[in-house]
């Protein structure tokens, strides 16, 4: 059959393909040696050049990824206070608290803020002096930025971990297009340290007038234990 | 007639495990009162003190 018919099976032409080397036959073997050759090159330089495809876009997604900002730019919310709150101190104040809608760095105008603060919920074993506040909504607060930028003042009543949620919307016939952004903040505020040092001095002279009460009953104790 | 009083003295002596608990009954009714208590007159007279301790609920 080989040869003759001028035709190869197609499991032969597939051999070829594949790069196995073409049997020596007679007559028309050497055009189809070469055509098997052909194919399989632009066959390697088709996956070539795929290969090469695939490597680009996955290297330019992977910059775009790696450079924040550039291509996937999003509306952003920063939640800040003066002072800040390492030094806010339970019921003094007062607090200013700062909320910015920003993109890329950049305020962005015309929007409105929506701010939503939950009071912490402290262990009933440690109360604070305000229990009823616990766990309970603390404020909900509308505010226009227009600059981007709304500030507000209030005292932060007790200690503990604050749930502050924000949301940031285009102001209602505005030209700002962004879309709509919530993000949630944890406020932690610490115990004023003078009340801090008020427990101990109590603890201390709790301890201390059981010390003295102690040494009192158990020497009357042992005049008694004497006497008898 | 005349009423006819008599005075005298009683004492009363107490193991020490009572005298123990009495003096801390004595000094938990003291703590209670001051930092607990809902009656209004000792209550507002100790605000400040509750306000002022780490641990002490008032509101």
């Amino acid at each position: 059959m080989e040869g003759s018919g001028g035709k190869l099976p197609r499991e032969e032409w597939s051999k070829e393909a594949a790069g196995d080397k073409p049997r020596a036959t007679a007559g028309g073997t050497a055009f189809r040696t070469f055509a098997g050759k052909i194919q399989s090159r632009t066959r390697k330089q088709t996956m070539n050049k795929r290969r090469w495809r695939h490597l680009i876009v996955g290297l330019v997604a992977l910059m775009l990824a790696l450079v924040p900002g550039t291509a996937f730019a999003a509306v952003d919310i920063e939640f800040g206070t003066d002072p800040p709150a390492e030094e806010v101190i339970p019921e003094h104040g007062p607090v200013v608290s700062t909320v910015r809608v920003v993109d890329n760095g950049q305020p962005v105008a015309n929007a409105v803020i929506e701010v939503s603060v939950t009071n912490p919920s402290v262990s009933p074993l440690f109360s604070t002096d305000m229990p009823m506040v616990e766990g309970q909504p603390l404020g909900r607060l509308m505010l226009a930025a227009p600059e981007g930028e709304a500030t507000f003042i209030w005292l932060w009543p007790i200690r503990g971990d604050y749930d502050v949620v924000i949301t940031a919307r285009p102001a209602e016939g505005s030209d700002a297009a962004f879309e709509p952004v919530t993000k949630e903040f944890t406020y932690h505020v610490d115990e004023n340290p003078t009340k801090r040092n008020n427990l101990i001095i109590l603890l201390v002279i709790l301890v201390a007038f059981g010390l003295l009460s102690g040494f009192v009953l158990g020497r009357s104790s042992v005049r008694v234990g004497g006497q008898a | 007639m005349m009423n006819r009083f008599m005075v005298g003295t009683a004492t009363v002596t107490t193991t020490v495990l009572v005298q123990v608990g009495l003096l801390l009954l004595l000094a938990a009714m003291v703590l209670f009162t001051i930092l607990f208590t809902p009656f209004p007159g000792i209550h507002d007279a100790f605000h400040e003190l509750r306000h002022s301790l780490y641990i002490v609920a008032c509101h």
